[in-house]
């Protein structure tokens, strides 16, 4: 499963004692921005919002996966993105595309649409079994892709 | 502690701009999109502080002219 890679830039601001961390993507243009009172909670809001920006964009078909870097800067701090994080982007961009509503889908993995939903959240984490299902379902190799 | 700025603040200017709300979306109430845009923007429901604001209003493309005052 290969790691993917958005460098940020910090910055500290003195008047509400909070840091701002900017995400840049692989062509240096600003993805994403987060604040909170350590760099550790920022950090965790900045993976958050890619992770929401990706999910929306995949719900369109569209596949902004490639804004992140496939290599860890040589220098600076980075957030790094597994294939696992990265997965319920790509099941929601597989499903949009071939047309299936999360309904649909469920129904033919026998699922409730509510289970299904789940796997598309940041943080979902499925047995190996369910991705296969999946898999088969919508005739994409999703743990190859990721 | 009191935000920096609404959330709903950022959403009402971004509106005057052709975005769309499409939230929410996992930990953002607000998931802004417009036509032609290079990516959706999530925007939280509390901001921190002004860089905070300032990096969201540069990726919707909101001119600084148009930024709140205390944001500039």
């Amino acid at each position: 499963m290969k790691t993917l890679f958005l460098p940020y830039h910090r910055q500290f601001d003195e008047e509400t004692g909070t840091w701002c961390l900017t995400g840049r993507d692989s062509e240096g243009q600003e993805f994403g921005v987060a604040a909170a009172e350590t760099i550790e909670d920022a950090e965790d809001r900045l993976r958050s919002w890619v992770l929401d920006s990706l999910l929306a964009s995949a719900a369109d078909g569209e596949d902004r996966i490639s804004d992140l870097s496939p290599y860890r800067p040589q220098m600076g701090p980075a957030i790094a993105f597994s294939g696992a994080d990265l997965l319920p982007v790509r099941l929601r961009l597989a499903r949009v595309r071939r047309g299936l509503s999360q309904a649909r889908l469920a129904e033919i993995l026998g699922k409730s649409q509510q289970a299904y939903a789940k796997l598309e959240r940041p943080g979902a984490n499925p047995q190996i079994r369910t991705i296969q299902q999946i898999e088969r379902a919508i005739d994409e190799e999703l743990l190859q892709l990721v | 502690m009191a935000p920096f700025m609404r959330g709903s603040e950022i959403v009402r200017l971004a509106e005057a701009y052709g975005w769309k709300d499409h939230g929410p979306g996992g930990d953002h109430p607000y998931i802004l999109k417009r036509s032609g845009a290079r990516r959706p923007v999530p925007v939280r429901n509390q901001l921190e502080n002004r860089f905070e604001v300032q990096g969201i209003l540069k990726q919707l493309g909101i001119p600084r002219e148009a930024w709140p005052e205390k944001v500039r």
